[in-house]
């Protein structure tokens, strides 16, 4: 008896803590790490544009301005207090207080000799409420985001931007609106999986929402092996062959690629990769820029 | 004449297989990898919450009536109860039938005018689980520490032993995550004396064989 006063107490610990450790419910299992040599699928959507307007610099000034208290900064979500727009630059700031009292500020600036692309872009999985939004792609630094709540406001802010940027001499590089896709070059594991060569054609990175390759049935991820017959060995081959049948007044070319995908065989999926042929719609209007 | 048509036969058929083979396939009848992994992605994690979701993981509590035989068991006739419990947990690694694991404790205790007595087993169990819907039939062997506890005016002692024993037991739903269970257990038991006192257990008489039925309520972890 000396001995139940320890014996009890600890045979019920023990139960206790068996309870408390019992194996849990079947878990999710951790995903298999894998790597991935294919470009990443943003839920972003960037949108085809080429913010062409026939604005001039005063309109597109005021046009920034009107806009002040319908756009915010991509992260900070917090309306401008500061916008200050000249034919040379847009500088922004906006404030917040933290721990009570404490003022904190913030700003961006965009000199517009010094932009060098723009993307219209739309956030749908963004769990807030401007959802429209202009990349600004500056020379030497960190891109601009603003973001605003409709995509009318958004393609103003472009095309403003654009007017006050050509009006700079800014070296814009804008997508190819005969094609409208973001391309780079094949990696050699890419190339490899694919059974070409890194030579053999070029890779999609993304499509601009309704632009003619996402028309045509381009997808991210697709490669691009050749246009009209010809092989496609750099963008430049591409855009090019695109220009050239434009000029011919051609409507619509043949691209050949190649679609990674898969097949189903018995319980597994294997990966595949299918020749592709698309019809790329030719618009005469266009160009590459 | 015929060589020629031979020829034109060869050149016609070469074309058609030439058209065939030289055209890839319609973008639109080949889905990309991403969207079938993101499908395959998907698949996987509503199997997963599927399986977690319906996994058999309970916590029971109920009424154990004993049934005592053995050496030890003529010394503990003085000591039956009302008072004797199990309770416990489950889980099977999936709402199928699955492999099970779980613990239980049995408590039986006396309080009377010739003192007290305590008999509490902490076992755990390794089975299998077979889900017959809308009952769930679990099948096991359960082991563990046993302690017996008597506190009496003739004679005070205390054993530790080991219990080991096959079980079967039936849950069935009776409302959502919610279960009647009953139980059956012939287990064995072997004691060692921890009191230098002369007892039963010192004696000689240090096994019972335990006959467990139980019943009771289970819920969802």
């Amino acid at each position: 008896m000396k001995y139940s006063g320890i014996l009890l107490p600890f045979c019920m610990a023990i139960l206790v803590a068996g309870c408390a450790s019992a194996p849990p419910p079947a878990t999710l299992e951790a995903p298999v790490p894998k790597i991935d040599i294919w470009p990443k699928i943003y839920s972003d959507e960037s949108y085809l544009s080429t913010f062409a307007s026939t604005w001039s610099e005063d309109e597109a000034v005021g046009a920034i301005k009107n806009l002040q208290n319908s756009m915010v900064e991509f992260n900070a979500n917090l309306p401008l207090s500061e916008l200050s727009v000249d034919p040379y630059g847009m500088r922004a700031r906006w404030s917040w207080i933290e721990n009570g009292t404490f003022q904190k500020s913030a700003g961006i600036v965009i000199p517009f000799d010094m932009v060098t692309s723009m993307l219209l872009e739309h956030y749908p999985a963004l769990e807030k409420d401007y959802k429209w939004g202009l990349l600004v792609y500056i020379t030497g630094g960190s891109p601009v985001s603003l973001r605003m709540p409709t995509r009318d406001m958004a393609e103003r802010l472009g095309k403003a931007v654009t007017v006050l940027a050509k009006a700079r001499a800014a070296k814009l590089s804008m997508p190819n609106p005969r094609f409208g896709a973001a391309l780079g070059a094949l990696s050699e594991a890419q190339a490899q999986a694919a059974g070409i060569l890194p030579t053999g054609g070029i890779i999609i990175s993304w499509i601009f929402r309704e632009s003619p390759a996402e028309k045509a049935g381009f997808s991210p991820q697709d490669i691009i092996t050749g246009i009209g017959g010809k092989p496609v060995r750099k963008t430049d081959d591409l855009f090019s062959a695109l220009d050239t049948a434009a000029a011919e007044g051609a409507t619509e070319i043949k691209i050949s690629g190649i679609r990674r995908s898969y097949r189903t065989e018995g319980k597994t999926n294997v990966e595949i990769f299918v020749p592709l042929t698309f019809t790329l719609a030719i618009d005469q209007t266009g160009g590459a820029k | 004449m015929k060589t020629r048509q031979y020829l034109l036969f060869a050149a016609m058929g070469f074309l058609v297989l030439y058209r065939a083979f030289s055209q890839g396939a319609d973008p639109k009848t080949v889905t990309p990898a991403w969207i079938l992994e993101k499908q395959f992605e998907q698949q996987e994690e509503e199997k997963k919450v599927a399986s977690a979701a319906g996994a058999f993981n309970v916590f029971f509590i109920g009424y154990d009536y004993p049934l005592i035989s053995g050496p030890l068991a003529p010394h503990l006739d003085t000591w039956k109860s009302p008072l004797n419990f199990a309770f416990g947990m489950e889980t099977s690694m999936s709402n199928e039938s699955s492999f099970l694991t779980g613990v239980e404790g049995e408590l039986f205790m006396t309080f009377n005018d010739q003192g007290s007595f305590f008999l509490m087993n902490d076992m755990v169990m390794f089975g299998y689980s077979i889900n017959l819907k809308p009952v769930r039939l679990n099948m096991g062997l359960r082991a563990g520490f046993s302690i017996l506890d008597v506190m009496g005016t003739t004679e005070t002692y205390t054993g530790l032993g080991l219990i080991i024993g096959p079980e079967a037991s039936i849950y069935l739903t009776f409302a959502p995550d919610s279960w009647l269970w009953l139980r059956g257990r012939y287990a064995m038991a072997g004691y060692m004396s921890l009191d230098s006192s002369s007892n039963p257990i010192s004696q000689g008489d240090d096994s019972l064989t335990l006959i467990s039925l139980e019943a009771g309520l289970a819920f969802k972890l």
